[in-house]
Order: C-alpha cells, then structure tokens, then sequence
C-alpha cells in the first residue's frame, strides 16, 4: 500500500476494520526532499508538523475560493436602459465613482498602501494619541489576555474585584443582573472609547484561537476523521475505500 | 456631547428611508410612527441572469421561476458596497423610477442607509458623494448596521418588562451586537447606541461561504453543483443545524457504522436526510424528508418507475454535512482558517474594552444576521460563551425575534423620533458647505456636528 501514512491524531479515532501502517520508504519521497523552500518552511516552524508551504497556500486558495460569490467569473452588464439614465447632470464624483471598475481586493490594497505610508511618515502619532494604553488594537499574544483563556498582564484591573455599582438603575432589579453590577467607567474614558477611529479591514480581523489546539482533520471524500494521510498530496481520507476514491478523482488536483 | 445650537433648526421633510443593505438583500422601507416587520421590505440586492440570459433587477427576481444555473452579480462585495454602477441600477429600480416598489422623491426624504463595520475610508467617500450629489438625499446619515439594533426594545427579548414610552427613544445602554450575515461575521460593542469601534472584531465566515462548502461537498460526494448556488443555498437553510456534540453526531453518521449501532448511538432520530431536488420545469420546490433506504426510493430515482406516471424524482443523501458545514462558524481551524470561531471572537472584541465592561456586555447580547436562525446555533453560542467568559459574569443571550429586519427595525425606531433622527442626520446642504472629509469625520464619530 504505497503513498499512505497513518497519522499520530489527538482526535484519531481509527477507522474501525483497517490496520494501516506506516510506510516509512514513501516518506523519503525525492519531491519531499529536494524542495528547499518546503525545508526553510519547516526550519521556521510553520504551523504543526505536517504542513508545508504549498499545503499552506493550498488552504488559502481553498479559503479564498469559498468565499467567492460564484466559482466563475460572472459578467453581468447592467442593462441597456438602466444604464444610460443619467439624464440630469453629473459631477466629476459621480461619474468617476459609477465607471469604477475596482473590486475590494483592489480597495483593500489601497488601504494597506496608505497605512504603511503613514507608519513611514509619522511613525507613532497615530497610537500616541490614543488616550488608554489597552485600546491599541492588541497583538495576537494581548489577545489571549482574558480571564479563562491565559494570564492578563495588560488589562487595568481585573474584573474580579470591581466594587458594586453606587448609581441605580431600574434595571439592577433585575434577577440576573442583581448579583453582579460592575462600576461603569468614567465619562472621560468612556468619551474617548467612544471617539477612537474605527480600526482598519485587516485589524478587525478576529485573530487564531490560542496554541495548543491541534487542527482536526477530515476525509476529503466522505468527512469522517481524515486519520490517513496521502503522501502525494496530503490530502485527508479516512480509509481505504475513500482513500482508492480520492485516487480516482481528486489526487493532486487541488494541491498543485 | 457638545452640539451646536444650528442643527436643531434644521428643517427635516416628513419622510425617511431606511436602507439596511446587505450584500444578499437589502432591507427597506419608510420609517413608520410604530414599525414592524411588515414595513420592510426584503429585496434582492442583485442583477441575475438566468440560464435563458435573461436579466432580472433586484426585485424582479421575485417573478422568476428557474433557478437552475442562475448566475449573481452583487454590487455588495464581502459585506461592502463596491460598485456603484451595479448598485445604482438596482436602487434605481427599487427606489426612482415610477413603478418602484418604494418610489420616493430623494429631495424630499432623509436616508438612513447602513455599512459594514471596518469599511474601507474611500468607499465611504463614495457612497457620501453618491447620495448627496447623484440622489440629492435632503438628509443623510451612514451608520454601522448592528449599531441601529440598540433602537429596538432589547430588554424584552430577555424577558424584561416593556420599560415604558418614557425611555422608548433612547438606545440600549449597553449591548453586544452579534451579526452572523451573508459575507462575514461581526462582534460589534455599543454604548448608548454608538460603536466602540476599536473593539470590533470579524470572522471572515459568513453564510456564503457556508453555502459555498456545501456545494463543494455535495458535488464531490452526489453531484455536479457548482453552478447551483442558488439552489445549493435552499438546501443549507433546510438541512445545516448546529451540533451540541459533534464528536457524537461524526461517529453516529459514519458511513460503516451498522445499523444497529446507529440505532443505539442515536436518541431522538436519525441524522441521515433525504433532499429531493426541484423541478423547476414542473415549477416543484425542493424539499427535505426522512431518509428512505428502500428500493423503490432507488427505484424512482432511477426512472424505473417513471413509466407509472410518477415523475422522476432525483434527490441525494445528507448526513454529516448537516453538521459539519455550520460548524465552521465555531471551528474555522477544520478547513486551516488561522481565526478563532465566533464564540472566541466575541472574546477577542471583549479584550478591547475596559474590563469594567465586560459585565454588561456579556449580559446583554443580541444576535442577528441570517445565520442565527440555523437549527442549534444559539445554544451552541450561548454554551461556548459561557464556557469562555468570566466565571462572575452572567451570560445572557437572545436573539432579535427578526434576526434579519432587526436593524432595519432599529432604524425605523430611530427615525420614528424626530429629536433623535436629527441629531444624527446632515443635510444636503452641510455637506455642500463642508465637503466629504468633514461628512466622514462626523459619521465615524470623531467629530462632532
Ligand atoms: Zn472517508
Ligand atoms: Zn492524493
């Protein structure tokens, strides 16, 4: 049974009736071994044992390609008599706007360009200005500095010990929020919460969830557990069965 | 907040449109002394083609009876309003010409349209210049579309008593807006209506996507789809649901577990479901029943039976992408997406606030978009939350009893008090004194009017 690996899996539940070994001759495979981009891939430690660069950029364009509208390119031209309404005068803005042809990744980069170009001009103005230290978009480690999800080292205060609210409200007699009514912040700190500039797209986005968490991995063909692994392409099958289907079809198709 | 004494004179025609627009539908209408659902209106926010190549505009839609191969252009990419060319043919369509369904004279109507969070500064800026020197709006004000939820009764949705007319106008103190929609999802804090907008956080998941996966599956596993989205998303919103134990339901769907077995694994019922496909030649919507493993099931579907009148029934077995396509709203890291799910985003906004906050906001949680209404979505949020936040913080989650017309909703309470509707609207005739930076600074809440 060449090309298969059965992998260490936290989740492994192994597929009930097969005994899967190790083919340790396929994992010296030459394509493995002679990439050294894949080799500084590992060196660097990218994501958790089996994933290369190429595997990578795979998830990303699969990522990408679900988060299309349609799977191909659709053009659509708006109608003869719709289009050519615009009767009335138009100001230079709105002509320009209308015959825009740019498509978000195009706004996107935009964005970016203008970002960088201020972080070269002015370098840290933007964030100097902001009133509370914590309000800075934190970074992917300040994230995680939450109660229940790891140590807090840049939070003010710790919600535990907030004292009982002096101001009532109509709504502290409610039942559920009786027990626990935390003291809100001041006006001026609420004001600059409040006025602090939106965050870029790219900021806003949410951030991994904490290490440690391996990724569970599935059948490409029929969704179960993916507990084998292909050394073609390092797709996921959970079987044999599933295994012969995705040589059939889908081996190397979506990884190259 | 500082206003200056001009505002309160300016004059505001009677009538005001509210647009939600989604990058799926938008939703709009005229705001209403006391609005419902019935006042708005839900319109494709497309130009589709259909196989025939013929074109339907936004609400048209709505006489088209073949779906099959259907093709969108969305003038609303990834939840932001990008071209403008679509855009205005569909607006047009809906709103100005004499036939539209909500006709109205932009001259004489204040507009209160809604954006995406984080939405880029130059398609702002074009959506300003837009309203003002191509519609001539008589007034205008952009906000985020989870802000405009604070205007509805919130406390309601959690079983508090109606707080009466006297506070009706005013936002909810404070409250976490979760917006699972079409293009993404978003976290978004409010105090007393207005955004925290640097605790705003986004999941790059939305019902699309969803969509998406589904029809990749399927396709892999039944048929060719990929040209069927629109059908592909049908069958989503029937099957998907949301696993409370997914582990449980992957083992109780797998395809060599034996019958018996199953049988045991399962409580209630089976997971496995039948879908039969529509005929839109015979004009028969697409439906979802108990899966049937006999042979006259195959039978039909072969055509073996088409000779006794019956028609050809296709239909093709789901089981675990019932479970598994939702799942990655809570677990995007099972297709190598490097974001937490949306239980974890939700913590993510949290650390951008005051822990002073959190309290509150935990305790006041509403959700809406599309998403929400997914078969054991809420109980799977409200469990991971709860799991997440602080131990002394009371979790109370709800979601708004129209999860899709909730900011809609929200605008037209806004609206419905003039008080409130001026303060936030700027008139034609402010912008042409300021111009569009200023417009921007005063909508994003850095400058006052
Ligand atoms: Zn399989
Ligand atoms: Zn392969």
């Amino acid at each position: 049974m060449p090309h298969v690996e059965v992998l260490p899996n936290s989740t492994s539940v192994r597929a009930p009736g097969y005994a899967l070994v190790p083919d340790a001759g396929t994992f010296q495979a030459p394509a493995q071994q002679t990439s050294g981009k894949k080799r500084a891939a590992r060196s660097l430690g990218l994501a958790g044992g089996d994933t290369t660069v190429r595997q990578q950029n795979a998830v990303l364009k699969h990522l990408a390609e679900l988060d299309k509208d349609s799977h191909r390119d659709v053009q659509i031209p708006v109608p003869k008599d719709n289009a050519g309404r615009a009767s009335k005068k138009t100001t230079l803005n709105v002509r320009r706007i209308l015959m825009s042809q740019k498509t978000f990744a195009n706004h996107l980069a935009d964005e970016e360009a203008a970002i960088a170009q201020q972080h070269t001009g002015t370098s840290t103005a933007t964030s100097r200005t902001k009133p509370i230290p914590n309000l800075k978009r934190a970074s992917t480690s300040e994230l995680q500095a939450i109660p229940g999800s790891g140590a807090s080292q840049n939070a003010p205060r710790s919600v535990g010990g907030l004292p009982p609210s002096a101001t009532r409200d109509p709504l502290d007699d409610d039942l559920l929020l009786k027990s626990y009514v935390p003291v809100a912040p001041s006006e001026e700190v609420m004001e600059a919460l409040l006025s602090a500039p939106p965050l870029s797209y790219n900021a806003a986005r949410t951030g991994p969830p904490p290490t440690g968490k391996p990724q569970r991995q599935f059948c490409e063909i029929c969704g179960y557990w993916g507990t084998i692994k292909c050394m073609k392409c390092g797709a996921r099958v959970c079987g044999l069965e599933c295994k012969g289907a995705h040589d059939d079809g889908r081996c190397l198709k979506f990884y190259v | 907040m500082p206003r200056s004494a001009k505002p309160a004179e300016r004059v505001l025609p009677d009538q005001t449109l509210i647009i939600d627009n989604g990058a799926y539908t938008m939703k709009a209408g005229f705001a209403v002394p006391s609005p419902s659902s019935e006042d708005c209106h839900t319109i494709p926010n497309c130009i589709a083609r259909d196989r025939g190549r013929r074109v339907w505009i936004g609400a048209q839609l709505e006489k088209c009876n073949d779906f099959g191969e259907i093709t969108f252009r969305r003038p609303v990419e990834k939840g932001f309003l990008v071209n403008w060319e679509a855009e205005k043919t569909i607006w047009d369509n809906t709103f100005i010409d004499k036939a539209a369904k909500l006709a109205c004279d932009p001259g004489a109507t204040n507009l209160v349209l809604t954006e995406a969070p984080n939405t880029p500064a130059a398609l702002q800026k074009n959506c300003d210049e837009i309203i003002f020197e191509e519609y001539e709006f008589a007034s205008y004000s952009r906000c985020l579309s989870p802000s405009l939820n604070a205007y509805n009764d919130i406390q309601s949705l959690y079983g508090v008593p109606h707080r009466g007319p006297s506070v009706d106008a005013l936002p909810a103190e404070c409250l976490l807006v979760i917006d699972s929609g079409f293009s993404h999802s978003t976290v978004t804090p409010l105090f007393n209506g207005r955004p925290i907008h640097q605790a705003i956080r986004r999941l790059d998941i939305g019902g699309k996507f969803l969509t998406n996966y589904l029809k990749e599956l399927v396709s892999i596993r039944h048929y060719n789809m990929l040209d069927e989205t629109h059908l592909m998303n049908e069958v989503k919103e029937s099957i998907c649901y949301v696993s409370e134990d997914f582990k449980r339901d992957l083992e109780r769907t797998w395809k060599g577990t034996s019958a018996s077995r199953k049988k045991s694994l399962e409580g209630e019922r089976d997971i496995v479901v039948d879908y039969v496909l529509p005929d839109y030649n015979a004009h028969k919507q697409g439906f979802m029943r108990p899966h049937d493993p006999s042979l006259i099931a195959k039978m039909r579907k072969m055509g073996s039976l088409s000779g006794s009148g019956d028609a050809v029934e296709d239909y093709m077995t789901l089981a675990n992408e019932r479970f598994t396509v939702p799942e990655l709203l809570f677990s995007p890291g099972d297709l190598g997406m490097k974001q937490e799910g949306l239980p974890g985003t939700v913590l993510q906004s949290l650390s951008g606030l005051p822990p002073s906050l959190w309290p509150s906001m935990l305790a006041n949680i509403l959700v809406v978009g599309g998403n929400s209404k997914i078969e054991g979505f809420m109980t799977r949020l409200e469990t991971e939350i709860r799991q997440l936040a602080p131990a002394e913080c009371v979790v109370r989650i709800a979601r708004a009893s129209d999860p899709i017309k909730s900011p809609w909703l929200g605008g037209a309470h806004l609206a419905a008090n003039r008080t409130a509707l001026k303060a936030v609207q700027i008139t034609r005739q402010e912008y042409q004194e300021h111009g569009s930076g200023w417009l921007g600074k005063v909508f994003s809440g850095s400058v006052p009017r």
